[in-house]
């Protein structure tokens, strides 16, 4: 076979440029820890890997979901709970009212305090959070009860305000005045007509108002344990979204990162094979018939 | 038998072939490096006895001309794989840089700004009336839009910059059709004159080859050594000592057509250097640009949908969110936040239809539409998807083009070392040569000075 000089260098020249590029390549992979440089290294890969990092966006923003209906949730339950305590301060001052009803004044003490617990009843329903009214539904901008002439009248809706909080769970984050306080005019008009008739020592009035708080309290009870068992359920979804995202990273890095070991390896492979090259190339390359002849 | 004279002929003769051997082994030495020289040796004849002599020897040696190594077969299958190489460079050059704009996994680009997007709809459905996450929204909105707009233009650049490409190439084009027709003209002289016209071919082909890697030719051989060259669909370029120049202009569509004489060459040509440019410009960015124009489209639409669906936190009605797309132009150059809820980022309609100010019911829904599968044109998926389609098919081009140029340079490999097999010079061989026609001339000289001793013996003999 010939072998003309002109080819001796052509095989030489691209062979030592392959060995080169591959050793360029895992050098590149490994100074970058990256695999997926651009998105012909692997394409299918990196139409995964954008669609990973589209998921664990969509994971860290359920992420914040959770944690804004949990802030929502957990303002809503201390409301709650300090509106249980009125209530039982309420029902205690009613049950003294029926079974002491002593002297005028000391009746005029506990009508009073009625009106003041009434008051804080009001309060406790105009609960603001984060700029809102909490129990308003979806009218949150201004306060749901309000006092004309002695009646409190609910100006709130009974939506319910879902958001997304994975997958497939979707919750409710806010507690409408409905829910919690009952129809209007509801707790507001038993505290006021409590008040009226502890000061007329009117028995049978204050003991069906008596039976109204408690109805009102079993009403606040419900909304506290669904606000409770949604805080739970708040709680085990971080716990999976935090493992989920844990997965995502870890898919991410199977993707997108360079094996380093591999790399290195394949580098040394590369780097070898270019000095093997070099060498058995200047071997030969040097050598004509012309250095013999004389 | 002739006379002892007749040896200072064949000395003579002897000689003069040894002497041409030498300087075509020289020649050959002197273009060891020369691409697309082919090399030569001497055709060597014994010269026949003349007369009616029986015993007859001839007259030594004569030189019968020059033999060309080279394989017409060969030549023909680089010049067609020029063309293959030239393609798949070019293509692989413009489509590089388009790649460069799908990039998202080393850049922050569309599909970033997508899940950003989507996600501010999400934060704001956990608390619709703050005007912070509103204002997150509309930003949000707005870098989408210019996330859309900058890779529409970016593409567009990457267009126009392939575009401006071709008259340089058209003017070499025409460089070389001229040279083609100078050297068929010099090989037909050549060939009148009975000269020989290797070089000139070797010189012709290289420029075939340079011209082929623009542009895939036809060539048909006439009489006398003379190639037609064709290009497109079978209009010559080059006619025996003729070339027909090749010009460019702007077409209707402001892209760069090219023309030979009246005819618009642009879409008969799909080789060479020149046809990979302009299936980049003409095939893969136009349907990449519809692609965004899809996905921006259907984006614009969906969300538009349920945006003037909703009310906004004043308890007007939602009205667009994204200015709707003019008739005509396109949904992802033009992509931008409709002006009145950019100046008031109250008009974002979080809430549905009749429901309070804090109803976040439709930023749920806008929220929800990340998930929502789409249809952009052929393609179907979550925005986040469709985008992520799109990347993997740039990818899976570039890769394609990237493999296509890899087995291509050892195609043409292959082949330039088959043609230099018959072709190339090995300068062994030469050194060879070299010593066998020194030899040659030498032994030659040593026959006169024989023959000269031959002769003054004889006229010694008369004294």
């Amino acid at each position: 076979m010939r072998v003309p000089d002109i080819s001796s260098y052509r095989n030489f020249l691209l062979a030592t440029a392959r060995n080169r590029a591959s050793a360029a390549r895992a050098n590149l992979e490994i100074a970058t820890g990256k695999r997926l440089l651009k998105p012909s290294d692997d394409p299918a890969s990196v139409s995964a890997a954008l669609n990973n990092r589209a998921e664990l966006a969509v994971n860290q923003q359920h992420q914040r979901a959770v944690a804004s209906a949990t802030d929502e949730l957990t303002a809503a339950d201390s409301a709650i709970d300090h509106y249980e305590n009125l209530l039982i301060r309420a029902k205690t001052l009613i049950s003294r009212g029926i079974s002491d009803p002593n002297s005028t004044a000391s009746r005029e003490a506990l009508a009073t305090e009625i009106d003041s617990l009434r008051q804080a009843v009001i309060n406790v329903a105009n609960t603001q959070f984060a700029g809102h009214f909490i129990f308003a539904g979806s009218h949150s901008t201004t306060p749901p009860y309000t006092e004309t002439g002695g009646v409190v009248s609910y100006d709130g809706d009974d939506r319910a305000l879902l958001v997304r909080v994975s997958g497939q769970a979707v919750v409710q984050y806010n507690v409408t005045g409905q829910e919690l306080f009952g129809q209007s005019p509801g707790v507001f008009d038993t505290l006021a007509r409590a008040a009226a008739a502890l000061r007329q020592a009117d028995k049978a009035e204050l003991q069906r108002n008596l039976d109204e708080l408690e109805a009102a309290s079993n009403i606040a009870a419900q909304a506290r344990t669904r606000v409770g068992a949604t805080l739970n359920f708040l709680s085990a979804i971080n716990d999976r979204l935090t493992t989920e995202n844990l997965t995502f990273s870890e898919r991410a890095s199977k993707l997108e990162d360079a094996d380093l070991i591999e790399a290195i390896t394949r580098f040394q492979q590369a780097q070898q094979a270019v000095e093997a090259g070099l060498a058995a190339g200047a071997k030969i390359l040097n050598v004509s018939l012309l250095d013999f002849l004389g | 038998m002739g006379s002892i004279f007749d040896s200072f002929e064949i000395g003579r003769r002897a000689l003069l072939a040894s002497q041409f051997g030498l300087q075509i082994t020289g020649r050959n030495i002197a273009n060891v490096n020369t691409p697309g020289y082919s090399r030569q040796s001497p055709e060597l004849v014994p010269v026949p006895p003349e007369g009616y002599f029986k015993l007859g020897i001839g007259g030594g040696v004569s030189i019968a001309g020059i033999h060309t190594f080279r394989d017409k077969f060969l030549e023909t299958r680089l010049t067609t794989e020029a063309s293959q190489t030239g393609l798949f460079q070019a293509q692989r050059d413009a489509l590089r840089q388009v790649e460069q704009v799908f990039n998202d996994l080393s850049t922050t680009g569309l599909s970033d700004t997508l899940s950003q997007f989507f996600g501010a709809f999400s934060e704001l459905a956990s608390n619709p009336t703050s005007l912070p996450l509103r204002t997150n929204v509309v930003q949000s909105g707005q870098n989408l839009a210019t996330a859309f707009r900058t890779t529409y233009s970016q593409l567009q650049n990457i267009e126009r910059g392939l575009d401006a490409q071709i008259p340089p190439i058209v003017q070499q084009m025409n460089d070389l059709a001229s040279e083609i027709a100078r050297l068929n003209g010099d090989i037909s002289i050549a060939r009148g004159a009975g000269r020989d016209a290797s070089a000139l071919i070797d010189q012709r082909q290289q420029a075939i080859n340079q011209l082929a890697e623009l542009v895939p030719v036809q060539l048909t051989e006439t009489e006398g050594d003379q190639l037609t060259v064709s290009i497109g669909t079978g209009q010559a370029l080059v006619l025996s000592n003729r070339a027909i120049p090749l010009a460019t202009s702007f077409g209707a569509d402001g892209k760069t057509h090219i023309f030979i004489g009246q005819t618009d060459l642009t879409s008969a040509i799909d080789g060479g250097r020149l046809g990979g440019l302009l299936s980049v410009r003409d095939q893969h960015i136009p349907s990449l640009l519809s692609d965004l124009d899809n996905l921006a489209s259907s984006v614009i639409t969906e969300v538009n949908r349920l945006h003037s669906n909703g009310q906004d936190l004043t308890g007007a009605a939602g009205g667009n969110f994204f200015a709707p797309t003019n008739a005509g132009s396109s949904a992802a150059a033009t992509l931008s936040v409709d002006a009145a809820v950019a100046a008031d980022p109250r008009k974002i309609a979080a809430a549905t239809a009749g429901a309070g100010a804090g109803d976040n019911t439709n930023a749920h829904a806008l929220a929800d539409l990340a998930r929502t599968a789409l249809t952009a044109g052929s393609r179907t998926g979550t925005p986040a998807e469709i985008y992520s389609q799109l990347v993997g098919s740039v990818g899976s081009l570039v890769a394609t083009v990237e493999a296509a140029n890899k087995t291509q340079d050892a195609i043409v490999a292959q082949l330039n070392n088959q043609r230099d097999q018959v072709s190339g010079v090995s300068l062994d061989e030469e050194a060879i040569s070299l010593l066998q026609y020194q030899r040659a001339f030498q032994a030659a000289a040593r026959f006169i000075n024989v023959a000269s001793q031959l002769t003054q013996t004889v006229l010694e003999l008369a004294q």
